[in-house]
């Protein structure tokens, strides 16, 4: 019992709790695959914003640089004036129609400063490239400008394929609006292994950016085609330009750091920072969650987002705590309440033993006075004399009531016994008939009473090796239900005897018992229900105990088909007695 | 010590505007608005006659006097604090105390914010009207210090704000206060210089207190250098509050902005350089920024020209002088011009009798300056003993010339140079250096 109940209540909280988990596991996957699909569309999101807003920012100076040197006077104090006075340039330059460089050019004084821009441009002079790439077929030889000194549209050689589509159109043909939508295609985002395809320079009639890498910042001419074929430009402080970049890009929330805000940096060529914002610190090398790069004409440039694990993780840790206290309320009180049933169901079985044990104790204190009342009573039959009819008659009921008591606490005693599995069978010979006769005898002045006729076939007439006691028990207990249910009736016994096989058959004339209710008769504490058996007292254990004991004694106990009344059919395992034979 | 001798500056200068009245140009629209005092003149105006030569040619500004009644030019600052983990304690109480004093000297016609950085920047009080004075003092209580120093996104984002409401007629500057050294981002001094050199092509300045003795001076003199600013050296925290109160008091006292002198050497007169400063040399002309301009105070420039030979008694002028500057009172771009004569002679005391004392002077103090820093860099080197020896001879020279013209100038930076010689030992050394660079840049940028 308590090993089945131990599995019982085990399952009770497992199952549940092993259903749950399963869920939440499921649930938090799902959860951390949606957060993280959102938590990268929001990154992508917030740095798209960032590249837009540097692109606009390029895309300003694109114009405020190019209406500056249509307007500009090209002469040399021209010039001078422009590089002095304009914000962000650190040098203006003109070509001549043929390439070669009108200024700053070493056949007039220069300043320290337009030595300097001279010597660091070299490359760009050399070979007419900038003037090559300005007058529209320098397309074809990209690659080379782009890669003089280090190399910074780096993308641009893993995606030559579609550069040189690009590149077939000519940059003065391109119209004003396409242009604007080569801008400002957002560019695709990568998550890391990804690269972006290239887009062509930003061009505006013969106009353009050109970026290089020297030494650690990037420096950027723009360059313009005047009417006259000359090209003018002006190179970019470097140190201006960034900081313009910094200004247009956000700053960190004041306030303390917050880690969901993420990291954004801007990393340059070289993988170095060069501004970042976000309230988060990752640690040293950390790896980046999303890398874009920006634009062109700022293409060498990228930004990297990085953020902690638990962004990525849905409600992240903080979902699956959750998950995990919500499991873990569940199944304490799933634990809670199967030992609560646990303790329930021991106390009620500890209760119902001390309650067998009890009854079985008092049943023991009750029968040995009854014995001594019954004894006595008998004693006292046989020497009352014939003429006191009365007294006879109330000694008659005396006995039978003793005996009815008797049965009454045998069936209780054999119950606590069974209950204790202490039942066992007391062998000895006897004959089945004498058995039942000696029984019908204990009934005959209660029979009497209750106009009940027997009619006896005694057919088993052998000595057995039998409990008398355990079959007069059985047979008691179904007279006693013929008494109290069916009185006024006539009650029929028939005794067969096949080999060890010893069948009675107890058959009353009353109401029967109903078919539906026919396995149930035999339950402990069972009784049916209905305007005979109400009124009647009884304790409910008498059938249980006689079809118990008719299965200690080999053999069975049924209800059978009868056309009135109720038939029993006792079967019993009884051995002949060989002694007998042999003596 | 710490905080650099800015007292001399005005008492002197003033002094100099007052000697100096006959090669001044007095404004065309004579008299009624004020206008800035010019004086060129060569350090030696009488030469000996019969060979080339070189000589020292100065060029000074003197800033007219703010009207008592107070009103003054308003300002455009951004302060720009460093929180990175160095400042924790009592060096960010300390920085954030006298950044609120220093408030107090700027009124309602004042714009101010306050952007704080470690490894990102925070604009803790976007551009505003100083009308809520307290309200920007609890933003300032609530900074906090951690992480790196993010020095170049730090100044970017400072100059930002002061952009939002960049106007000539105010003083536009960030105020840099820093104790470390920039870890990220750009972070060499020709980064920071170049930053600071366009922010002045915008109007706005840069002045910069470096905090301690881990800052990286290179950086933020030539921050504040290339950006017309001041630098500082506080070597405590005490000295912060002093040290504020110093450079507020500078940016409201600006009269002139987006000071140029434009140098035209007579044909056959040879520019060689300017002495200290970033100059333009282009043919016959020198174009040298000068920056702001302070009342009452001088500013100028020594330009080394070689002239060529002159008979006796022969008088030519040796170069045009033409000082621009925006006039923050009349709100109006000022030109003040000025011709430079100079005459030779046979007679060797005559050259001597008539130096200009106050402009050689000048030119001995760019000299020396020259030759302090030179000494530096030798100690950077490891050459201690160079450096020692160079910084002596420098003593000497300062000595001889402060004796011969008479100048307490002369006198406290020779006294100055002889102790930073002493202190050349490696636990002095850092503040030598501070406090050398700091003094250096003052000389040379006034």
């Amino acid at each position: 019992m308590k090993p089945r109940l131990a599995i019982i209540l085990a399952l009770i909280v497992l199952a549940p709790l092993a259903l749950l988990a399963g869920l939440a596991v499921r649930v938090a996957r799902d959860e951390r695959e949606v957060v993280q699909h959102r938590v990268t569309e929001l990154i992508t999101a917030t740095l798209r914003d960032a590249d837009g807003a540097l692109t606009r920012l390029m895309q300003k100076r694109e114009r405020e640089l190019g209406e500056l040197l249509e307007n500009a006077d090209l002469s040399t104090s021209g010039l001078r004036e422009l590089t002095r006075t304009t914000r962000g340039v650190s040098q203006a330059f003109l070509l001549n129609t043929d390439g070669s460089l009108a200024f700053p050019a070493t056949d007039i004084p220069l300043s320290q400063r337009e030595r300097a821009f001279l010597d660091e441009t070299a490359p760009l002079w050399q070979g007419k490239m900038l003037f090559r790439q300005a007058m529209g077929d320098a397309f074809s030889n990209m690659g080379q400008v782009q890669t003089m000194n280090a190399p910074v549209q780096t993308m641009q050689q893993s995606a030559a394929p579609s550069y040189q589509q690009q590149a077939i159109q000519p940059a003065n043909t391109l119209s004003n609006q396409q242009r604007l939508q080569q801008v400002e295609s957002p560019p695709k985002i990568a998550l890391k292994s990804l690269s972006r395809q290239t887009e062509a320079p930003v061009t505006r009639g013969g106009a353009g950016w050109h970026a290089w890498n020297s030494g650690g910042l990037m420096r950027m001419v723009f360059y313009e085609r005047m009417p006259d074929g000359r090209i003018a430009g002006v190179e970019l402080d470097s140190a201006a330009l960034l900081s313009e970049v910094i200004a247009q890009l956000p700053a960190t929330e004041a306030g303390s750091p917050n880690p969901a805000e993420g990291l954004i940096s801007l990393v340059d060529a070289n993988g170095k920072s060069l501004y970042q914002w976000g309230g988060y610190r990752p640690p040293e090398k950390a790896q980046s969650r999303v890398t874009m790069p920006l634009s062109p004409p700022l293409g060498a440039w990228r930004l990297d987002y990085f953020a902690p694990d638990s962004l990525f993780a849905g409600g992240g840790q903080g979902f699956i705590w959750n998950m995990a206290l919500g499991l873990g309320a569940v199944a304490l009180a799933l634990v809670g309440l199967a030992t609560y049933f646990y303790r329930e169901s021991s106390r009620e079985a500890r209760e119902a033993a001390n309650r067998v044990t009890f009854v079985n104790q008092v049943s023991h204190e009750l029968k040995t006075p009854l014995t001594n009342i019954r004894m006595y009573a008998e004693l006292l039959d046989t020497q009352i004399g014939a003429e006191e009819e009365k007294s006879r008659h109330f000694l008659g009921v005396i006995v039978s009531e003793s005996q009815r008591l008797s049965r009454l606490i045998g069936n209780i005693l054999t119950f606590s016994r069974q209950q204790r599995a202490k039942l066992k069978l007391n062998l000895s010979r006897g004959v089945v008939d004498e058995t039942v006769r000696a029984i019908l005898d204990h009934f005959a002045p209660s029979f009497q009473q209750c106009a009940v006729s027997v009619d006896f076939r005694p057919a088993a007439g052998d000595e057995v090796l039998m409990d008398t006691d355990v079959v007069g028990q059985i047979l008691g207990n179904l007279l006693n239900n013929i008494e109290k249910y069916a009185p006024g009736g006539k009650v029929t016994l028939e005794t067969r005897q096949a080999g060890s096989r010893v069948t009675v058959l107890v058959a009353d004339s009353g109401p029967g018992i109903p078919r539906n209710q026919r396995q149930k008769v035999f339950e402990p504490f069972y009784r049916v229900s209905n305007k005979l058996t109400d009124g009647v007292t009884g304790t409910g254990i008498g059938l249980a105990i006689a079809r118990d004991l008719a299965r200690l004694h080999g053999g069975d106990l049924r209800l059978i088909e009868s056309e009135s009344g109720a038939k029993f059919e006792l079967t019993l395992a009884a051995e002949p007695s060989h002694n007998r034979g042999d003596a | 010590m710490a905080i650099l001798r800015v007292s001399w500056l005005s008492s002197w200068a003033g002094v100099a505007a007052a000697i100096l009245g006959m090669v001044v140009t007095r404004p065309v629209a004579a008299g009624l608005e004020p206008q800035a005092a010019l004086k060129a003149s060569l350090a030696t105006p009488v030469v000996l006659a019969g060979k080339k030569q070189t000589v020292y040619l100065k060029v000074g500004i003197t800033g007219f006097a703010l009207p008592r009644d107070g009103k003054r030019p308003p300002v455009n600052l951004a302060i720009v604090l460093d929180r990175s983990g160095s400042m924790t304690g009592q060096k960010l109480e300390d920085a954030k105390k006298a950044a609120i004093m220093a408030l107090d000297q700027l009124d309602s016609a004042d714009i101010v914010s306050v952007v704080t950085y470690d490894n990102t920047v925070n604009v803790l009080v976007p551009a505003t009207k100083m009308t809520d004075k307290g309200d920007i003092v609890a933003k300032i209580q609530t900074i906090t210090a951690g992480g790196s120093t993010a020095l170049f996104a730090g100044v970017s984002k400072g100059s930002e704000e002061v952009r939002k409401f960049l106007n000539k007629e105010r003083v536009n500057r960030v105020i840099l206060l820093s104790d470390g050294i920039a870890n990220v981002g750009p972070s060499s001094p020709d980064d920071l210089g170049g930053l600071g050199g366009s922010l002045m092509k915008e109007g706005i300045t840069v002045s910069t207190i470096g905090l301690g003795l881990d800052y990286n001076e290179d950086l933020m003199t030539k921050l504040s250098a290339k950006a017309g600013g001041s630098h500082y050296f506080a070597e405590t925290p005490r000295d912060l509050a002093k040290t504020f109160e110093r450079e507020f008091d500078r940016s409201t006292r600006v009269v002139g902005q987006e000071v140029v002198a434009r140098i035209e050497c007579a044909p056959g007169v040879r520019p060689i350089r300017v002495l200290g400063r970033d100059a333009e040399i282009t043919g016959q002309m020198v174009s040298v920024p000068l920056d702001q301009l302070y009342s009452e105070s001088e500013k100028y420039l020594i330009l080394e020209i070689e002239l060529p030979d002159g008979r006796d008694t022969e008088e030519r002028e040796a170069a045009k002088v033409e000082v621009s500057y925006l006039n923050m009172k009349t709100k109006e771009t000022d030109r003040v011009k000025a011709a430079v004569p100079v005459r030779f002679t046979n007679s060797p005391a005559d050259v001597e009798s008539k130096t200009d004392r106050d402009a050689m002077v000048s030119a001995v103090e760019q000299v020396a300056t020259e030759k302090s820093q030179t000494a530096m860099k030798l100690r950077d080197q490891g050459k201690v003993k160079e450096a020692r020896e160079l910084l002596m001879s420098n003593s000497g020279y300062l000595a001889s010339n402060a004796g011969k013209y008479g100048s307490q100038k002369l006198v406290e930076y020779q006294q100055e140079n002889e102790k930073n010689a002493n202190n050349l030992d490696d636990a002095n050394w850092q503040r030598t250096r501070k406090s050398q660079s700091a003094g250096d840049v003052w000389r040379v940028k006034q």
